[in-house]
């Protein structure tokens, strides 16, 4: 569960969020709308803990981020555009970052390439990816170490028709296991078949 | 244990990048010329001669300089700063990385970055400037006709007739090839230069982690670098506590006190200094990585 309390956020005298309070719940997919500048992506960088607020708290499962955790633990991202190393495959991007915890093993990484669509055998180079195979490495990244909240920024970027299918059963997929997912997307179709709930953003306010 | 596992997998994912990326393996292309240009009139007389010198070139590559543009000691510091432009190093996978390591692994794993680069860095050049000396190299701790003969002539010629024939690039430090063995000083040039290195990388970090921009780091760093021939040239005569300001200037032996009186560095200060230094920036750099913004650079 994600609770956020009165969060605002200031950079010197521009306010990016203004007094958002929210609560979401495990095994539920939200939804963050808004236009670019909104603030969907800056809400969803304070949950991760890399920006600290100005104001205002956000606690994952009863802990504070920036006071009794640092970065929470067990949550998978997208944000912004996803970025690997260019000269590496990338099962060996995966395998890299998953070297920094060891939660997940070698058979866990192929198997969410494969979920997402890609061959874990393929030797090409990231730096070769198309928008859509690297939307899709992101998306494994995410997957890989079975986190419990997902952050998704944009997750459908770059995919074809049928891809975006496949993501969408993924989510459900995830959501029926319990986890919360949050996805910020411009896409309404996205938003009203997948979110339980959608959270409307507008100059760093809820609308 | 797990946060310092975690940091050292960070180190791995950073020098994964320096695959692909060309400034890396153009600064040590730089270097290496350098080196060979400012070491070659040394081989030149050898082979003219067939005199040997010692293969332990760091202090006199790392002689005190004044202010003029024959510094390659200046140079090959500034050639270290360039390999960590990028700091506070916000590239592309870094939001993914730190997801999963959390700011104190990060921390970890920044600060064993800039020591790898340093002591990669160091390396390199001590190899380079042995690699140079192998056609005419001796094994035995002694600095070689083919350095002492410019300091004192020879049967055939005198030392001022061997600077004409084969100038030096760079002045020779007359202090420790006349009171010192090349091993010590090999010894002391390297582990002063790692730590001064160390220290450089560890402000460029918290300046650019401050600012959050490498520009900030690279000028307060590199204005700490080019202070080293400016304190080298207002020390003398009797200012020489003006040399402790700077940690590049540490990094002379020729500096040291035990060459004369009225110098100020000293072993145990060089030691105390670059210790309490690396203390202090680590725990500013953990401080300021903890309440700093992560914001990706693409």
């Amino acid at each position: 569960m994600i609770e956020i309390s009165h969060l605002t956020k200031k950079f010197k005298n521009t306010v990016v969020l203004n007094d958002i309070s929210m609560t979401l719940e495990d095994a539920k997919i939200y939804g963050f709308t808004g236009r670019n500048g909104s603030g969907k992506t800056m809400l969803m960088k304070h949950i991760l803990g890399f920006v600290h607020p100005t104001s205002g708290m956000v606690c994952i499962n009863g802990k504070r981020i920036g006071h009794d955790i640092d970065i929470p633990q067990n949550v998978g991202a997208i944000i912004e555009n996803p970025g690997f190393l260019p000269e590496y495959s990338g099962f060996k991007n995966l395998k890299l970052l998953a070297g920094i915890r060891r939660k997940a093993s070698t058979e866990e990484i192929r198997q969410a390439i494969e979920l997402v669509g890609l061959n874990p055998n393929d030797k090409k180079h990231v730096g070769k990816y198309s928008l859509g195979m690297r939307q899709r490495l992101g998306l494994a990244q995410v997957l890989m170490e079975n986190p419990e909240i997902l952050l998704l920024d944009e997750p459908m970027n770059g995919l074809d028709d049928q891809g975006v299918e496949e993501m969408r059963q993924i989510f459900l997929q995830q959501k029926e296991k319990g986890k919360l997912i949050i996805i910020a997307s411009h896409n309404n179709e996205d938003i009203d078949l997948l979110c339980d709930d959608i959270f409307r953003f507008d100059h760093g306010s809820l609308v | 244990m797990e946060i310092f596992r975690s940091g050292i997998q960070i180190t791995v994912i950073n020098v994964h990048r320096w695959k692909k990326d060309y400034r890396i393996w153009l600064i040590l292309s730089f270097t290496a010329v350098l080196l060979i240009n400012y070491m070659m009139p040394y081989i030149e007389y050898c082979m003219y001669s067939g005199n040997k010198i010692t293969f332990c070139l760091l202090p006199l590559i790392y002689k005190p300089s004044e202010v003029s543009i024959r510094a390659p000691k200046m140079l090959l510091h500034i050639g270290f700063l360039l390999l960590l432009c990028d700091a506070p190093f916000l590239h592309e996978t870094a939001p993914y990385m730190f997801l999963r390591s959390g700011r104190k692994a990060r921390f970890v794993g920044e600060v064993l970055y800039v020591l790898w680069t340093a002591l990669f860095y160091m390396f390199f050049i001590t190899l380079v400037s042995i690699i140079i000396t192998l056609p005419v190299a001796t094994l035995e701790n002694d600095w070689g006709n083919g350095i002492t003969d410019y300091l004192y002539g020879n049967e055939n010629y005198t030392a001022k007739q061997i600077l004409d024939m084969f100038p030096l690039k760079l002045a020779i430090p007359a202090g420790p090839i006349m009171f010192f063995y090349p091993f010590a000083c090999e010894l002391y040039t390297f582990l002063t230069g790692l730590g001064c290195m160390f220290i450089l990388g560890l402000i460029l970090l918290l300046a650019s982690l401050i600012a959050g921009r490498a520009e900030s780091g690279l000028a307060v760093a590199g204005g700490i670098v080019l202070l080293d021939p400016i304190l080298t040239w207002r020390a003398s005569p009797n200012k020489y506590y003006l040399q402790a300001f700077s940690p590049v200037c540490w990094t002379s032996i020729a500096n040291l006190n035990l060459l004369s009186p009225y110098y100020f560095i000293s072993i145990p200060f060089v030691v105390a200094a670059e210790t309490v230094s690396i203390v202090i920036l680590l725990i500013l750099i953990y401080i300021v990585n903890k309440k700093s913004t992560i914001e990706i650079k693409v």
